[in-house]
């Protein structure tokens, strides 16, 4: 019976092209106000110095497909996936997300006011970026050990 | 859990790899088992024994530690 979501391996890479295009865009959008301007979008009638009347959606939509493209990596199947690497997927998400809340604690104790709210918007994204290397980390610590057992 | 999987392995002449693609698993997850850092499900345990030609009590068996939550 199976009751755990994974995606087909194929996802692997399809979540790196997208973040390859996806990445450098986000930076550019973030550091530089970079925009697409046919995405600017009204969202009110009239607008106020916190409600704008009109919105660019290019860093949501940027945002978004970085999100989608980091949960598919993490999802994705290995080619030889079986019940010892889903345990090791399953410590990764709780190593993962342990260590991410510790970094957001930091952040609240440490960070204030612009640099705050800047760790914040990472924070956004750390979560599926530290399962990721902390499931990819353990796949090589262990094939590290297996070759030295050779 | 201890278990003598490396043994009854080595007793029909079988990589890892071997052993593993007779039971659908990675090499890895044979290494890891007979390492002892992972207690396999029963199906995977009652498969080692199957393709091993062997009795799972045989291959697997409980430690006092096992007992412990």
């Amino acid at each position: 019976m199976k009751t755990y979501f994974e995606l087909p391996a194929k996802y692997h890479l399809i979540g790196w092209v997208i973040l390859i295009i996806f990445i450098p865009f986000g930076i550019a959008s973030m550091f530089n106000e970079w925009q697409i301007d046919f995405l600017q979008i009204q969202v009110r009638e009239e607008g106020s110095f916190l409600k704008p009347q009109y919105e660019n959606f290019t860093n949501e939509i940027l945002g978004i497909g970085i999100l989608v493209g980091l949960l598919m990596i993490c999802l994705a199947r290995l080619k030889e996936e079986d019940e010892f690497t889903r345990l090791l997927r399953l410590k990764s998400w709780q190593r993962g997300m342990t260590v991410n809340t510790i970094l957001i604690i930091l952040s609240f104790l440490f960070l204030y006011q612009d640099d705050f709210f800047l760790a914040a918007m990472f924070h956004l994204f750390t979560p599926l970026i530290l399962v990721y290397m902390v499931f990819r980390f353990s796949i090589l610590s262990l094939n590290r050990s297996i070759a030295h057992e050779k | 859990m201890k278990n003598k999987v490396k043994i009854n392995r080595q007793m029909h002449e079988w990589s890892q790899e071997e052993l593993g693609r007779r039971v659908g698993v990675s090499r890895q997850t044979i290494y890891a088992i007979e390492q002892g850092n992972y207690a396999p499900s029963a199906v995977l345990a009652l498969k080692i024994a199957a393709v091993l030609e062997t009795n799972i009590d045989q291959i697997f068996e409980l430690e006092d530690t096992d007992w412990e939550n």
